[in-house]
């Protein structure tokens, strides 16, 4: 699994918001965690490159497939993209919704394997009990476990997830990480995870890119990136980054 | 995925497939009822014409005399098929326009189509103007159903400049269904007392004007519009969980919308054109498929036709069993039995379907 994305540029009418982005070393197998203060522009990027916005001149591609040569709604059954907010209040069960996104709008008849699928799916996220439930009647946080019941479903090539855990509870913050981490690994895919929780970061991902005003400032591995300058510059704080005698990289950030 | 299934996906998998047969137990339901409303609209009437005769008219025409063969097959099954066919039509066209407009107030009519085809009917009614050349004894149906149609464009020009989201759509709806009432005021203003009372007729609506001609061009319109609806049935489904949601799974949410209204606009302006204005049908129809059996267009769709269609027809009913040999106009009717059955099912179904 690989992806390629170069001059990539975008502006909201007239005002930039991405400048110039070119990466290349997305590594699969491995959660890259994308970082950056607020209105920094990851939004924006994870739009553009799911084919949301029109990106033009930009050259992305997975796995040697040309964007600006395919079709959305097959480009979208390749790279997935979990939008931040996902609020409904549709009469549809949590099942109706992630059957959905395993048909990805193509099929007409629903086989005993897509729905095996989405009960695998649900007993792995621990929903199987709200499977009959409207998912206007569940929680902020059960939406957004569903919301990642419906990006692992549809088993595509890249994860591009803003804010996976942004409405959870600290445990299913790890769980959620953790199923996630080895999706990534399990499928070998590209997953890369925007997170304004620097802990969360440090924690799950193998590979951190750094945003700052549209514009990727740093990637590298995550002592390396959460430790550097240029991360504290670029939040206004002082970080203090250490090794818990579990192992485990936090991150304590002060005024 | 394991490949072996544990206990809890099995248990899981099967709740699935009891809801699926319950669903589609609804609607194979509703296609019955459908089918006895249908059987006691046609032998009901005021002439005495028993329901074992009306039958046997149906089956083996000719037996029963000429004058029951004018009554069932030239009155009362036009009027039946024609009852269902139109309901149904509102019925589809309503619950696309409330999912695309992610909105459950939203009805063809919510949107100025009414309204236009009323105007377009006072058009013709009070100035004989036509918009549509040469259309003849059909000029005030022609008109409407044209002016129906030139306020869809209308709204589908204003939301190109402007931006294909819910809300504009809405907001320019409302617009323009304010400024065809005011234009289709100025029609009443201006019209003789024969004229005032044709227009105010047309707008309660009738089913008197069925015809076999009218049912040929309604299927026609149902053989068209239905089968595209049905091939955008996911993405018409994920549009519920919102633009961005469906954008991400490869929904064209503009395209997706404009191409719904032009399926929309043709159901709404025929149905219209053919009986007048007939409130509530589309905008309740939907809410009662929505209930029984949610979203997921696969079900949603057809049960949101069968209700429209069903209302109709016992509209149908209603408007001559009230008054023996008086046949009451439509549009009054579909309100008065359509909300009363719509506040029970809002009693009895616990669920929230919208909130």
């Amino acid at each position: 699994m690989t992806l390629h994305i170069q001059d990539l540029n975008f502006s909201y009418a007239n005002k930039p918001v991405l400048h110039d982005i070119s990466v290349d070393g997305f590594l699969p197998g491995q959660v890259t965690a994308l970082i950056g203060p607020n209105a920094t522009g990851k939004s924006t990027f994870f739009r553009c490159v799911a084919g949301l916005l029109k990106t033009n001149g930009a050259k992305i591609s997975v796995n040697g497939v040309d964007k600006a040569e395919t079709k959305r709604s097959e480009w979208n059954r390749n790279v997935c993209y979990m939008p931040q907010l996902f609020s409904s209040n549709a009469a549809l069960t949590v099942f109706d919704v992630v059957l959905l996104a395993r048909k990805n709008l193509v099929g007409k008849r629903v086989s005993g394997n897509d729905v095996g699928a989405v009960a695998g799916i649900l007993e792995k996220l621990k929903i199987s009990h709200l499977s009959e439930f409207y998912v206007g009647d569940l929680s902020g946080g059960q939406q957004q476990i569903v919301s990642i019941a419906q990006a692992i479903v549809r088993n595509p090539a890249l994860f591009l997830l803003d804010e996976p855990t942004s409405a959870l509870d600290l445990r299913h913050q790890l769980e959620i990480m953790t199923i996630i981490r080895e999706e990534t690994r399990a499928r070998g895919v590209v997953a890369i995870v925007a997170l304004h929780d620097l802990n969360l970061a440090a924690r799950f991902a193998g590979h951190v890119v750094l945003m700052r005003e549209g514009r990727i400032l740093l990637s590298g591995k995550p002592e390396d990136v959460l430790s550097s300058p240029e991360l504290a510059e670029t939040y206004g704080v002082n970080i203090d980054i250490q090794k818990t005698k579990s192992g485990i990289l936090t991150v304590a950030a002060s005024l | 995925m394991t490949d072996i299934a544990s206990e809890l996906q099995l248990e899981t998998a099967k709740k699935y497939h009891r809801r699926t047969k319950k669903r589609v137990a609804m609607l194979a339901l509703g296609a019955v009822v459908l089918l006895i409303s249908l059987i006691v609209d046609v032998s009901w009437g005021p002439s005495s014409l028993t329901f074992v005769d009306a039958m046997k008219a149906i089956i083996d025409p000719g037996s029963q005399g000429v004058r029951t063969d004018v009554i069932v097959w030239d009155l009362r099954l036009p009027i039946a098929i024609l009852a269902i066919l139109v309901g149904a039509m509102l019925g589809l066209a309503g619950a696309e326009m409330q999912t695309i407009l992610n909105n459950p107030l939203a009805d063809p009519f919510t949107l100025g189509i009414s309204s236009a085809a009323a105007f377009g009917a006072a058009l013709a009614i009070v100035l004989q103007f036509n918009i549509v050349p040469f259309a003849g004894q059909y000029l005030v149906m022609a008109n409407a159903f044209a002016m129906s149609i030139i306020a869809s464009l209308m709204l589908y020009a204003f939301t190109r400049v402007r931006g294909v989201t819910a809300e504009t759509m809405v907001l320019v709806g409302i617009a323009m269904m304010f400024t065809f009432n005011a234009l289709l005021a100025m029609m009443q203003y201006g019209a003789s007392e024969n004229q005032l009372s044709q227009i105010v007729f047309w707008m309660m609506g009738s089913l008197s004007r069925a015809s076999w001609d009218k049912i040929a061009i309604a299927t026609v319109v149902l053989m068209i519009v239905v089968p595209f609806f049905v091939s955008r049935n996911w993405s018409l489904t994920a549009l519920r969980m919102g633009d961005d949601k469906a954008a991400s799974l490869g929904v064209n949410v503009k395209r997706l919308r404009i191409e719904m209204l032009i399926g929309i606009s043709l159901l709404a302006a025929t149905a219209v054109s053919f009986v007048g204005t007939v409130a509530f049908v589309g905008l309740v129809g939907p809410h009662i498929a929505r209930m029984i059996v949610g979203e997921d267009q696969r079900y949603f769709l057809p049960l949101s036709a069968f209700a429209g269609g069903l209302i109709m027809s016992l509209t149908s009913i209603v408007s001559k069993a009230i008054t023996p040999g008086v046949i009451y106009p439509i549009g009054i009717i579909t309100s008065l039995i359509g909300i009363p059955f719509f506040l029970s099912l809002i009693l009895a179904v616990r669920r929230r379907s919208w909130s």
